[in-house]
């Protein structure tokens, strides 16, 4: 099975997925934005309170954290049960699981630009400058989506064999929803705050990359050098689990 | 050269599951027709499904894999396939495969008839365009008309086979995996898929069908494979086969 259609698959099947999420929905998937916009709102009021933050930054900050999250969080904990839940397709038709690692990509890269609605609203409301670096959206996604599919491929097939990992994973993007900016600004830590506690995380650099250019901003040099390190690094060490395992996983499911 | 080969074939299965063998599975076990389980080192059951499989296959080869349940048939048909890799020996297949192993594979109850025509169709390999090409006479042999645009769900248990068989035959492999003759439907549906079955056949080189009816292998096969605990009890031509592995 060649590239092209193994990625027409999963485009395919994220389609799928997102129809049937769906189906019979009037708003259908315009319910990702408001669900997104409710929690927003809520966050905004609540903590905006709380650390007396000024609207024009904080809600875009919060806006697109919350989209942005959704869409690395969706990807790491879909591929816990990526393989697993397609058992039926797996065991009756020969089918490398790369198809099925594409198709959680492509369904929260089509959920993502669901919520990405708000953003235009946004700037009417809050009369956000935009700039240049925009542009530099596209391909921050494209190398987020990049830098994230080694890691698919590892959890998908840890979580394969050894079912407790996907409770594990849960707890760790759980844990990390509160050390990455999303609620929270840098700007309101403390000095004394151990700044290693934000730059060890892998996902704040990535929520930078993706956040950063649609509030005008350009992302700091470190958040591409992690995220560009952790994509080679982490892409040798699943190629050589994806070489070994790719045809035996199918014993795990 | 189109051609299958199985040299040495082993597949052992390891069962991943909390609950341990006890003594009633025990002794369930040695009376189950299956083949024998065992345990490997880490305290996983293991499933020895295939045991030193060998033959050869080629062009002109029909090949009919008889034995009791779960004597291993349709894990033979799963690793000639490629699913399952094997764990000793090695399986070579040159030739482009079509299997119909399940034929309600990938069929979502919640999508339309044609949405499933489409996604089938890319799962067995199809591109877009050729699908395109062949979706008409896809539905027109399903006979299904304008339920073709209503959920799956609302169709009849005779209908769904009638989708899924009508976009799994419309495929032309060099080698077909069966997992038993395929007839569906009422009488005219049935004389109509089994027409396309062996016109299927007519156009494929090479045909790998288990199936438990004796007198369909002798009808359309040429050679027979006597699987019994996931080992060869007989492989060659139909007509020097026992009686009594029948």
């Amino acid at each position: 099975m060649n590239f092209s259609s193994q990625i027409n698959i999963g485009i395919s099947m994220a389609k799928n997925d997102i129809n049937l999420k769906y189906r019979r929905s009037i708003l259908g998937p315009f319910w990702q934005s408001i669900t997104t916009s409710i929690m927003v709102v809520c966050i905004w009021i609540l903590f905006g309170k709380i650390f007396g933050a000024e609207t024009s930054d904080f809600l875009p900050h919060v806006a697109l954290g919350f989209i942005f999250w959704g869409f690395i969080s969706g990807i790491v904990t879909d591929s816990c049960s990526s393989l697993v839940s397609s058992e039926a397709i797996i065991k009756q038709i020969n089918i490398p699981p790369m198809v099925f690692f594409y198709r959680v990509i492509f369904r929260n890269i089509i959920l993502v630009l669901h919520s990405l609605v708000l953003y235009p609203i946004l700037i009417m409301i809050l009369g956000l400058k935009i700039n240049l670096i925009f542009l530099l959206f596209l391909p921050g996604l494209l190398l987020v989506s990049l830098a994230l599919m080694p890691v698919i491929i590892l959890v998908a097939f840890i979580c394969s064999r050894y079912r407790d990992f996907e409770q594990i994973v849960i707890n760790i993007m759980q844990v990390a929803f509160y050390f990455t900016p999303v609620i929270w600004m840098i700007d309101f830590i403390p000095r004394d705050f151990p700044t290693y506690l934000i730059n060890l995380n892998l996902f704040y650099h990535f929520l930078e990359i993706l956040r950063s250019p649609l509030v005008g901003e350009m992302p700091d040099k470190l958040n591409f050098f992690v995220a560009f390190v952790e994509f080679i690094f982490a892409s040798i060490v699943s190629v050589f689990i994806y070489k070994k395992y790719s045809r035996r996983y199918i014993f795990w499911i | 050269m189109i051609s299958v080969k199985c040299s040495n074939v082993d597949l052992i299965f390891p069962i991943y599951s909390n609950k341990d063998r006890s003594l009633k599975n025990n002794i369930i076990n040695s009376l189950s027709p299956g083949g024998f389980l065992k345990k490997n080192k880490r305290g996983h059951i293991l499933v020895h499904a295939l045991k030193n499989i060998n033959f050869d296959l080629y062009e002109g080869d029909k090949l009919g894999i008889v034995g009791p349940n779960g004597s291993g048939k349709t894990s033979l048909l799963r690793a000639l396939n490629g699913i399952y890799p094997p764990t000793n020996g090695s399986i070579s297949v040159s030739g482009r495969v079509g299997s119909l192993i399940d034929i309600s594979t990938g069929i979502d109850e919640e999508l339309s008839g044609i949405e499933n025509l489409n996604f089938r169709g890319l799962l067995m390999g199809l591109s877009r365009g050729e699908i395109e090409s062949k979706i008409d006479e896809i539905i027109n042999f399903s006979g299904l008309g304008d339920f073709i645009n209503l959920p799956v769900k609302t169709y009849s248990s005779g209908m769904k086979l009638r989708l899924s068989f009508a976009i799994s035959t419309s495929i032309n492999p060099e080698i077909l995996i069966l997992d038993e003759w395929l007839s569906v439907g009422d009488k005219d549906f049935s004389m109509a898929s089994e027409e396309r079955l062996l016109e299927l056949l007519k156009n494929t080189n090479i045909l790998i069908m288990a199936s438990h009816s004796i007198d369909l292998i002798k009808r359309i096969c040429n050679k027979v494979l006597v699987l019994n605990k996931g080992h060869i009890d007989f492989f060659g031509p139909i007509e020097s086969a026992r009686e009594n592995y029948f």
